[in-house]
């Protein structure tokens, strides 16, 4: 492989790759604004100025490939000089409201201008204002913010498929906006607000809630459909905030859409059933079942497949006789019906694990119940059969994520965790297993479907059960 | 004029105003892409017209050249290279005249 020298730091390169990656694996950190991995190199801002030997100017690092035997030198004087130049030419008219600004804390102008800038500003003049234009729902835009790195165009253009960020006017008045002021049509333009380097374009749904630094990053997986994206859930003090996507290049790159990144309100949601008498409904459902002569276990396919073996081993011990089927997605009944919904990430099936209750053999839902007690499970996210609304209450016991209006008003609900507040394994279409991994604890009387399970053999009429431990 | 065009001017022009007007076309003719041409020249646009309105102070010459200093050779395409060279040159030529701008004994009418 050829080698190049970085900072005195021999490194091997692939041919094509910029001097920004490999640079990367040198440990050498060249700072950015317009170039992003994932889209495609324009070297307009001007930030990852370096010196390369034998070339009289300065370089961009983004747009030059490594050569063999090129000699970069990124401390270098000029280059160092030009760096804080260009930081001292976008700080000339930007707004620095950082106390107000909701990227502060995590924006690349922020971190590259303490690293590369100057602590004091030479302008006296009037700075560059200009007027808003709403973006829709997810966006909220502040121009003035603004360092026209054009990463929310080429965004649209290449990832998101439409071509609605545009530049208009030119010169020091340039101005990123919607094509004639229209609010975002794409359903994938949170990632708008993640590219951002700036804070010129924030979530709404985030806007004010927290600072950055507070918030703590949990890994897991989206639970919206059956892609099965990476993401990091952003949470403080048992309360999710934010999702954001993760990297991973075989399945979501860095992207996420809205419908996954804002599903964890779900959670929130105030009609969520959280309250129980654990003492008193846990057995009395158990004894429901025992009386049963043909139960219906549905599972949801929201559940991860610790629960769903879980309830399959529960079912095998105390019913024999029992039906088991899956439910999830209206239409979608095994993976032969799930398909891509866009060209981008979205999938038909709208739950996260329909592989995995396959690959455990449950069948799926015919939409017919003839037994005298179905006992439901569910995560969340799943759609309720609609022949199980039309039960009677005394014929169904819930146990998972649901909310008021779910089921019949009477129906027996057991609280369970939804996929922000429990751990485990999912399968993806592709049949790839990917870890959930909790990060919040989950309302107080919740509980685990294992655990819920046990409670219901276990507890007599009247027993205390205390949250998080069980029956004593 | 910085991009090789040769203009013909009287002796008595005042270069001041005529670096302004030069700057100026520079700051409109930006097509605003990259950091150092769309912010710098309409940065050194608005010093030159303070200069030439009686606002100016002597370290607004300084401040000029490096500006131009700045944006020179470090832009995307030529236009900043272009727009920094007159601004080098005039302050090297004529010096002096910046200077009686700043120090208040000259007024732009």
């Amino acid at each position: 492989m050829p080698k190049c020298t970085i900072d005195g730091n021999e490194v091997e390169f692939e041919k094509g790759e910029n001097l920004i990656k490999v640079a990367k694996r040198a440990g050498v950190d060249i700072p950015v604004f317009c170039y992003h991995p994932g889209l495609s190199v324009v070297a307009q801002c001007r930030m990852c100025l370096v010196e390369i030997e034998k070339m009289p100017k300065l370089q961009t690092a983004c747009s030059t490939p490594a050569g063999e035997g090129m000699i970069v030198r990124t401390q270098a004087n000029a280059a160092v000089k030009g760096r804080a130049a260009t930081m001292e030419f976008l700080l000339a008219n930007h707004p620095l409201d950082c106390p107000i600004c909701d990227k502060s804390g995590e924006c690349d102008l922020q971190d590259n201008s303490f690293t590369h800038g100057s602590a004091t500003m030479r302008t006296t003049e009037e700075r560059r204002t200009y007027v808003d234009v709403d973006m829709g729902p997810v966006i909220q835009k502040n121009m003035n913010r603004c360092i026209h790195c054009t990463r929310c165009i080429r965004f649209g253009d290449e990832v998101a498929g439409i071509r609605e960020m545009v530049s208009i006017q030119r010169g020091n008045m340039l101005d990123i906006t919607t094509i004639d002021g229209l609010p975002l049509a794409t359903e994938y333009a949170g990632n708008y607000a993640d590219i951002c380097p700036t804070g010129a374009l924030t979530l709404k749904d985030f806007r004010f809630k927290k600072r950055a630094w507070f918030l703590k990053k949990t890994e897991t997986i989206c639970e919206g459909c059956s892609k099965g994206c990476n993401m990091e859930v952003h949470h403080e003090a048992g309360t999710v905030y934010r999702c954001l996507p993760r990297y991973n290049p075989q399945i979501n790159q860095y992207w996420l859409c809205d419908e996954g990144r804002f599903n964890y309100h779900h959670t929130q949601d105030p009609q969520r059933i959280v309250e129980v008498d654990w003492s008193d409904s846990a057995p009395t459902a158990f004894q429901q079942l025992k009386q049963a002569k043909n139960p219906l276990f549905l599972i949801g396919t929201d559940l991860c497949l610790e629960e769903m073996k879980t309830i399959l081993d529960f079912a095998k011990a105390t019913a024999a006789n029992a039906q088991i089927a899956h439910f999830g997605t209206p239409g979608v009944l095994t993976s032969k019906d799930d398909a891509p919904e866009d060209k981008i990430l979205k999938r038909t099936s709208k739950t996260s694990n329909l592989n995995g209750a396959e690959s455990l053999g449950i069948k799926p839902f015919d939409s017919k119940i003839t037994n005298d007690l179905v006992i439901v499970f569910r995560g969340g996210r799943a759609v309720l059969p609609q022949s199980l609304k039309q039960q009677d209450a005394k014929k169904i016991v819930a146990v998972g994520v649901f909310r008021i209006g779910d089921l019949p008003s009477e129906t027996t609900v057991l609280p369970g965790l939804a996929f922000t507040e429990k751990s485990g394994t999912i399968v993806n279409f592709e049949g790839t297993q990917q870890k959930l991994k909790k990060a919040v604890p989950g309302p107080r009387n919740s509980k685990p479907i294992s655990e819920i399970l046990m409670i219901m053999t276990q507890a007599k009429k009247g027993s205390v059960v205390t949250p998080g431990i069980g029956v004593a | 004029m910085g991009s090789g065009a040769v203009i013909v001017i009287d002796e008595n022009t005042d270069m001041v105003k005529l670096l302004w007007r030069i700057t100026k076309f520079y700051a409109h003719e930006s097509c605003g892409q990259c950091t150092p041409c769309r912010e710098g020249c309409q940065w050194m646009e608005g010093i030159l017209h303070k200069l030439m309105t009686g606002q100016g102070q002597e370290r607004d010459i300084d401040l000029l050249v490096d500006l131009a200093t700045n944006i020179g050779g470090k832009t995307l395409c030529a236009l900043g290279d272009a727009a920094a060279g007159p601004v080098i040159s005039f302050i090297k030529k004529f010096r002096p005249e910046f200077e009686a701008y700043a120090r208040g004994q000259k007024k732009h009418a």
